[in-house]
């Protein structure tokens, strides 16, 4: 039953959510920043050990090409759930939703996957198709080391989206929250990409070490370790704890970003969120 | 009142930020049709909302059905339908598309043949129910959201000014309606409106509100039995004289002369009624004619808004 329900509500939300233009706005963006992060193949023709480059520089390509379509990913994924949120708030749609026997907790999970998910298909088509006509000839490598994008991206997405809804549920207005998710996102974007060498420069070692452990650039992290690259913050640093900790270990901080933000949003929703002017 | 009560309100109170907007709440809903009233800000949209568990009462008690309207908030949905004032679909699905949908979510059947008499039962033309909401006149987005409420026979619909956007002779039809569903399928309303004359018409009970407060509560004839002010056609000759002498009685809440006749509201009908044939002779009047202007319910709440 809740599942026809929370099927029935997906297919009414993503048809709202991806109205024309964002779908295409979304596909043209991606697919530029994705045109822009594919590699040139001249450089694995100098190794003696082919299958090894070969395979190092598919999963380099993939890794590019999602560091290329990060940030996209993560404005469009906190605008689109800020929009979601505080435009049903707004017009009334979110107070006859909840006026039906549909659980909150249910609402807000459609509503959630309803940006995320079509945004992390995304990103995973746009690995597989621009990492895939680069290498056509070896389909299997370019799907096996695509896929990681998928979780990966649902995670990192999890966090900003989180922001969408925080700010949402507490400006209840759609253009002020779409514009303070946007600066917020910005934000929380500017310090994660600061370069740790200019860290490491300017305030030292153990503060450029931190910056692996934040929320995009974790995300960032955790893939190249589960696509097996060696990661470098920056060219002349090689930072101790992306050396030290296991792939594992960025796993959980992956998803501790991911929930730090949703679980409190799905707990506040379910149980204090009311409908006021 | 003898009918079944299926929802009460037990000294509710909800303030937002230092706004008080339910003080101290207490009102019975019953079974038959039952008219919100109250001028803005009084609380009612508030009341509403209480009752379908989209706010936490601060204080007090809100059940519906035996039900508290939090923490069973899903079980009191399930058995109540609702329209709101401020109609919201999505607007990208068809008129017939957004009603399935509600359907599947209230748990109704979705069978396109029974929502499309439904459509039909609330006037919705069969021509627009497969074309987009957001294309629909105010007019037919209010029916399409009356449709909505009607979903799954549901127990008590909670109608937030149902008859706005309409036209006279639609509006009549959405009443005629109203009182065929509640007798015919023993549907409860709950109707919040400002056009009392509507109301007037259909209502069995109705609940006065004014600043988060009950005014009065029960049924036309005791809404008019305790309203404050009283009207009175006088025909008097000469008026004047007697005019003088009424100006000075405490009861008189106001005085004119309209036609030649004295148009007198008071307070106290019964002493007027007493106090007038001896002004009249004390004046040397002749009486020839004492009018009540029979009260409606503009003027009971006029009358009690006022006096509170």
């Amino acid at each position: 039953m809740s599942v026809r329900v929370g099927l029935a509500l997906l297919k009414a939300e993503l048809s709202k959510a991806w109205a024309r233009p964002i779908l295409e706005v979304t596909i043209a963006l991606m697919a530029i920043l994705s045109v822009a992060s594919i590699r040139p193949l001249t450089e694995i023709y100098s190794q003696s050990d082919f299958s090894t480059a070969f395979q190092s520089i598919v999963a380099e390509s993939v890794s590019a090409t999602m560091t290329s379509l990060m940030l996209p990913l993560v404005l469009m994924c906190a605008v689109l759930m800020s929009l979601s949120f505080a435009r049903d708030y707004e017009s009334g749609l979110m107070q006859s939703l909840l006026s039906v026997p549909v659980s909150r907790s249910l609402f807000f999970t459609v509503k959630f996957v309803a940006v995320i998910l079509p945004l992390a298909l995304l990103s995973w088509f746009f690995s597989v198709f621009f990492v895939g006509i680069t290498f056509y000839s070896s389909p299997w490598i370019v799907l096996q080391f695509s896929f990681y994008v998928l979780p990966v991206s649902v995670l990192a997405l999890m966090f900003c989206g989180g922001i969408g809804v925080l700010v949402a549920l507490l400006i209840k207005r759609t253009i002020p929250s779409v514009l303070t998710t946007l600066i917020a996102n910005f934000f929380f974007w500017f310090i994660c990409s600061m370069e740790s060498e200019y860290v490491y420069r300017s305030f030292g070692a153990n503060f450029a070490n931190y910056v692996c452990l934040a929320p995009f650039k974790s995300s960032l992290v955790f893939l190249d370790k589960l696509l097996g690259i060696q990661h470098s913050v920056s060219s002349s640093l090689i930072d101790p704890l992306v050396s030290s900790f296991s792939v594992g270990s960025f796993g959980i901080l992956v998803v501790f970003w991911a929930c730090v933000l949703v679980v409190p949003m799905v707990v506040y929703f379910s149980r204090r969120f009311e409908i006021c002017d | 009142m003898d009918c079944e009560i299926i929802g009460e309100f037990r000294s509710v109170t909800k303030r937002f930020g230092s706004a008080v907007a339910l003080d101290g709440l207490s009102l019975k809903i019953y079974r038959g049709i039952n008219g919100l009233i109250g001028p803005n800000g009084a609380g009612k949209t508030t009341a509403i909302r209480l009752s379908l568990g989209l706010i936490k009462a601060d204080a007090g008690c809100a059940e519906l059905f035996r039900f508290d309207c939090w923490n069973d908030s899903l079980v009191i949905r399930g058995r109540v339908g609702v329209l709101y004032e401020k109609l919201a679909f999505y607007d990208n699905l068809s008129g017939l598309e957004q009603l399935r949908l509600m359907a599947k979510l209230k748990g109704a059947s979705d069978s396109v043949v029974k929502l499309r008499k439904l459509l039909c039962l609330v006037e919705l033309d069969e021509s627009v129910h497969g074309r987009r909401v957001g294309g629909y006149s105010a007019g037919m987005r209010q029916r399409l959201g009356l449709a909505q409420a009607l979903l799954g026979n549901p127990e008590l619909v909670i109608l937030d000014e149902p008859t706005a956007n309409l036209d006279p002779l639609n509006r009549v039809k959405i009443l005629e309606l109203i009182t065929f569903l509640n007798k015919e399928h023993d549907i409860s309303f709950l109707i919040s409106s400002h056009i009392l004359p509507e109301l007037e018409r259909v209502c069995d009970n109705f609940i006065l509100m004014n600043k988060g407060k009950l005014l009065r509560q029960g049924s036309i004839v005791q809404m008019f039995e305790k309203t404050v002010t009283t009207k009175f056609i006088v025909r008097v000759q000469p008026v004047e004289s007697v005019m003088v002498f009424l100006k000075d009685e405490a009861y008189v809440e106001d005085l004119a002369v309209i036609d030649d006749c004295l148009h007198v509201v008071v307070r106290d009908a019964v002493l007027f009624r007493k106090r007038l044939p001896l002004l009249v002779g004390q004046v040397g009047a002749s009486l020839d004619e004492v009018r009540m202007v029979k009260s409606d319910l503009e003027t009971v709440f006029k009358s009690t808004v006022e006096g509170a």
